[in-house]
């Protein structure tokens, strides 16, 4: 067992061959394997995400690679592969946990709240961040995994895709079987309610001040200026 | 007066931008839309902080999902992979005995359809060649899903070919419960002068179930594999075993290929043994496992 314990991604390969000694030569890992098991830590780390559990998170990981291992006829190689197996894994998500597909948006039609209700002052969103790290303050991060456990299904599914693992749009979409724009509709309100339920955190942990802020605290200097260069593009 | 009007209009235009931002933090806007946004934000003080926190969001969230796949699941997909390989080494196999005509018929079928000739073959790969071959392309166009069950085939095979084993160590099998979805436990068979020599999880391929297989020696150095499963996702009945009565305990029993097997549940738990001995053998085997 000692040698599947090895870190060093190099070592993969020979994990694969010795997995398959048993007196007959082993099958060859080939490149393809190798690099799938490299996402492997992406994939187990949405699934973790996506399951809330990590016996859940193995099966749908052991899935995965099963479907991508019988389906690798349909990779094209040197196109992006975290995103195809990133893509199996959202179906198998989607066909075990959600039969019916993943539910419509929670809130049909437009934002009826998007001038007032999501605004944060300014002072307020600084202090929830940690210059330093470039990272959200530690008190607040340390919320983040419940924030996010928190939101419906396909909002989590699309931030975590789009935050943690940088697919595009289309990649998502694709993932997810829908278009680009209810991608983005996904990203924008799962991040607010994100957001939100960090603010209130953040309130309740002191770290920021209740501020109900209606009024910009400070306009913008030059918006004239601003504009008059948008019409003179126009 | 006015500044109110100027702070509505520094609103409007933020709420125009508000969807753009999020474009733009993810690097999906065209060059000359991010300059425009860049532009606004550039400008204004809360936008350019709604930036600033959503780029800190994304980094947090990162360090949140950072997770390192456990080095059991690791092992368990390497296996994966090496069965997985073997068996597409198996369909080449058999595809190169197809016929001509049939070959050219799946190329007509394209590309999806391929795939799913793939995954048909993977099911009847235990059928006789005669019948698969003439069967294949309509039950690449029918069949959805793991949707027949040959669990009896699939016990035989592997114990006839076995893999190697993940672990000799009894102690890891309890780690497997959560795969298996069953207590694994360890039968002794000492009546049996039983030698365990290892374990692993697998997949049953005809359900795409997990169980656990161990494997053992016993008198005579006959190879014995006890194959622990959860009957709720693998049901006896369904092993096309006959039932047989033995004291007050039900035992399913069969023969393949010049292999018993023995099937039987306690509390929950299918055990199930192959082997190359008589079916009594394994009857009292599975028995032995079961009330142990």
């Amino acid at each position: 067992m000692a040698f599947f314990f090895s870190k060093k991604p190099a070592s993969v390969a020979q994990d694969i061959h010795l997995a398959g000694t048993d007196g007959r030569p082993p099958p060859l890992a080939d490149s393809f394997e190798v690099e799938m098991l490299g996402h492997l830590d992406a994939l187990y780390g949405v699934s973790c995400r996506m399951t809330k559990s990590t016996a859940e998170a193995e099966d749908l990981v052991q899935d995965t690679v099963v479907k991508a291992m019988r389906a690798r006829d349909q990779f094209t190689p040197g196109t992006n592969l975290k995103a195809w197996l990133l893509r199996i894994l959202t179906n198998t998500f989607i066909n075990r946990y959600r039969r019916g597909g993943l539910e419509r948006d929670l809130f049909e039609g437009p934002d009826a709240d998007s001038l007032t209700d999501g605004w944060v002052g300014a002072n307020t969103m600084r202090a929830m961040r940690d210059p330093e790290t470039q990272a959200l303050s530690p008190l607040v991060e340390a919320e983040v995994q419940r924030a996010l456990d928190d939101l419906p299904d396909e909002f989590r599914l699309a931030v975590v895709l789009s935050d943690v693992e940088e697919l595009s749009y289309k990649e998502i979409a694709e993932a997810m079987g829908c278009p680009i724009g209810t991608v983005m509709s996904r990203l924008h309100r799962g991040r607010r309610m994100l957001q939100k339920t960090l603010r209130e955190q953040a309130i309740a942990m002191g770290i920021v001040s209740e501020d109900v802020v209606v009024a910009k605290d400070a306009a913008p200097a030059d918006l004239a200026a601003f504009r008059r260069r948008k019409r003179g593009a126009a | 007066m006015s500044s109110v009007n100027a702070n509505r209009k520094a609103m409007d235009d933020c709420s125009r931008f508000s969807h753009s931002m999020a474009s733009l933090v993810d690097g999906e806007l065209d060059p000359g839309h991010a300059m425009d946004v860049e532009s606004h934000v550039s400008a204004c003080s809360g936008c350019a902080e709604q930036v600033e926190l959503a780029r800190a969001t994304r980094v947090s969230l990162k360090r949140t999902c950072a997770l390192r796949a456990p080095d059991a699941l690791r092992a368990r997909l390497c296996g994966t992979m090496s069965r997985e390989r073997e068996n597409a080494a198996e369909i080449s196999a058999a595809q190169a005995s197809i016929s001509p005509k049939l070959i050219r018929l799946r190329y007509a079928m394209g590309l999806a359809a391929a795939a799913g000739v793939v995954f048909a073959m993977a099911m009847s790969r235990h059928k006789s060649p005669t019948a698969a071959n003439d069967e294949l392309p309509i039950i690449a166009a029918n069949v959805p899903g793991p949707s027949t069950f040959d669990v009896l085939d699939d016990l035989v095979s592997l114990h006839a070919n076995p893999l190697p084993p993940e672990t000799t160590n009894p102690e890891v099998l309890q780690n497997w419960d959560p795969f298996v979805g069953v207590p694994v436990r360890r039968p002794m068979l000492q009546p049996f002068g039983a030698r365990f020599n290892g374990a692993r999880v697998f997949a049953i391929p005809a359900g795409d179930r997990r169980a656990a297989m161990l494997q053992y020696t016993v008198h005579g150095g006959h190879r014995v594999t006890v194959y622990v499963f959860n009957p709720r996702t693998v049901p006896v009945e369904a092993m096309r075993l006959d039932r047989r009565l033995v004291g007050q305990s039900s035992v399913y029993v069969g023969n393949r290929g010049g292999y018993s097997v023995a099937a039987a549940k306690h509390r929950g738990v299918g055990y199930a043994i192959a082997s190359d001995l008589d079916t009594d053998e394994s009857a009292q085997m599975v028995l032995a496992a079961v009330n142990q």
